[in-house]
């Protein structure tokens, strides 16, 4: 082994144109194709090396290495075959030829092993197919966002249609309801000015009346000095007295009357106890105020108030309703039966309500259902009563927010129904 | 009924206070009565007795026991008087009945009234009203009736 290599430059063999025969036609002919391929052989390595160095996108670099050094590797035996035809170191050719194998063997495993890397590889058709799509696919995706601007366009374009209508109609809108609290606001200050008005009469009504007051009840009072002060006087002169004195008490009344229906309101206003009051119990202190007048009337009162036995109705409303109501049935009963009055309570869903039915003349109502509660309107003249009564059962119920009926039939008597709200009157018990 | 030491009437109306004072001179409760047409005059008559700044042997001055007072007057009206009346001295006050007498039913009044130590009655003052604060106010002494 040590002689091979120290021998490998020895030519002590038989030189390889002895096989020729050193015929010259087959001696050249071999030489002259083993020249050729390796000049082919010696100038493909420096085309591979120079497309791999100037491909940078190459993802097999090596391999074209590999290709390179083994197609030189190949040259080179061609070159040494040339070379042993004059001078046989076939040492050195084996050596180069088991080089330039295991170069070929390396190239061979780097190809297979690329194998199915490069059949990934897209060839060129592929490339331009690929290529091909794409851009139809480009195309196809310009002319759809094309359309989609378009579509874009006309969705805005009706976006800002519909905000300009919507505005408009909003403006519209605003303006409406500015005029809405504008009339509103009118309503207000008509209805503030109204209920001015309303207390200013109130007042007017309450100072005029307590104005006169103070000369009337004077005059009273002259009238009682004088009758103690006169010598006996004839019968004449006492007709005018008693004449006197009726027209005074008739004017005390009213101007009672009047002071009454002026202050309903404001006592209705200042007041503020709220507690529970019995109607029974109301009903009884009314009934011995006028003890006297129900005596003489023989008027039976009956009552059921079993259903709601109190509410939250001030003391002096509910004294006013049941004088009013019980003293206007004692002055339109009946001469020809025994008077009833009957008095009762009853529950109905919103309203509490308080029914006085009495057995008296009753009237004839065809739409005088209004006058009857409007001041100093009376439906009967036979009879004498101020016009206020009744009226003043109304403003009361007005200041509860209430309402008030009438039914009523000649001969057989009148019922007055009053509906106080119900939710207003719940009384803790 | 006792006689009290003196009665003052306190209205600018003058027919009032005449028919007040024949009514009280009739029922013979006192034997002095003095009237006033406002509460100025009127307080100024119960400071000066109060503070005794007066002269015993006048017939005119005296202290009261039961005063009227109307609540409308000119010059002074009878809640301003009280108001002043309440800063008198309260020994003076406590033998004194003020009764506020007026033609008015307005809660106004009647709720303003209520704020002071005072009697309420509407007009006309009546034999049934005097006797019911005699009852009330002047009972507990001897009646001299």
């Amino acid at each position: 082994m040590k002689n091979f290599f120290s021998n490998i430059i020895e030519a002590d063999f038989m030189p390889h144109g002895h096989c020729y025969f050193w015929r010259p036609e087959i001696l050249w002919l071999n030489v002259g194709g083993d020249l050729l391929i390796a000049l082919a052989y010696f100038s493909l390595p420096l085309l591979l090396f120079y497309f791999a160095r100037k491909r940078t996108d190459l993802t097999h670099r090596y391999v074209f290495m590999l290709f390179a050094a083994f197609i030189f590797a190949c040259g080179t035996t061609h070159v040494i075959d040339i070379w042993t035809v004059w001078i046989p170191t076939y040492r050195l050719e084996g050596v180069v030829k088991v080089i330039t194998g295991f170069l070929s063997v390396g190239t061979a495993i780097a190809v297979y092993k690329s194998v199915p890397v490069l059949l990934a590889l897209p060839s060129h058709d592929q490339l331009k197919a690929l290529n091909q799509q794409l851009q139809v696919e480009v195309e196809e995706r310009r002319k759809a966002q094309e359309e989609l601007h378009v579509v874009n366009q006309e969705l805005e374009k009706r976006v800002a249609d519909r905000t300009l209508a919507l505005q408009l109609a909003n403006q519209d809108l605003e303006k409406e309801v500015l005029e809405r609290t504008r009339a509103q606001q009118e309503l207000q200050s008509l209805n503030h000015e109204l209920q001015i008005a309303n207390n200013e009469l109130d007042n007017f009504v309450y100072c005029a009346s307590h104005d006169l007051k103070a000369p009337i009840i004077n005059i009273g009072g002259l009238l009682d000095v004088l009758v103690e002060e006169l010598p006996p006087v004839d019968k004449h002169v006492q007709h005018v007295l008693a004449r006197l004195e009726s027209s005074l008490k008739q004017m005390n009344r009213t101007i009672h009357d009047l002071t009454e229906v002026s202050l309903v309101k404001q006592r209705h206003e200042i007041s503020s106890s709220q507690q529970a009051e019995s109607f029974k119990e109301v009903l009884e202190s009314v009934q011995e105020s006028i003890a006297d007048t129900i005596e003489q009337s023989g008027i039976r009162i009956m009552t059921d108030f079993a259903a709601y036995p109190a509410a939250l109705i001030k003391r002096k409303d509910l004294q006013s309703v049941f004088y009013n109501l019980l003293t206007n049935a004692i002055k339109y009963r009946s001469p020809d039966r025994a008077a009833v009055v009957f008095f009762s309570i009853k529950v109905e869903e919103d309203y509490l309500v308080l029914s006085v039915t009495d057995n008296g003349i009753g009237v004839e109502l065809r739409g005088n259902e209004k006058k009857m509660f409007s001041l100093f309107k009376r439906l009967h003249d036979h009879i004498d009563g101020s016009g206020v009564g009744l009226y003043i059962v109304k403003r009361i119920m007005d200041n509860y927010n209430g309402l008030i009926d009438v039914a009523s039939e000649v001969g057989k008597g009148t019922t007055f129904i009053l509906r106080f709200p119900h939710v207003k009157l719940r009384a803790g018990f | 009924m006792r006689k009290l030491s003196g009665i003052l009437l306190i209205d600018d109306d003058d027919t009032t206070n005449f028919l007040n004072q024949r009514l009280l001179e009739r029922m013979q409760v006192t034997d002095q009565i003095r009237t006033f047409v406002n509460g100025k005059q009127a307080f100024d008559y119960l400071y000066n007795v109060s503070n005794n700044n007066y002269d015993p042997s006048n017939a005119n001055y005296f202290a009261p026991e039961l005063i009227f007072l109307d609540i409308n007057m000119p010059v002074m009206d009878g809640f301003e008087m009280l108001e002043l009346y309440e800063r008198l001295d309260k020994d003076f006050r406590s033998k004194i009945v003020m009764t506020v007498l007026t033609t008015s039913t307005h809660p106004h009044d009647t709720t303003n009234s209520a704020n002071y130590a005072a009697e309420y009655l509407t007009k006309p003052l009546t034999i049934e009203k005097i006797k019911y604060l005699f009852e009330k106010y002047f009972s507990d002494k001897p009646v001299n009736n």
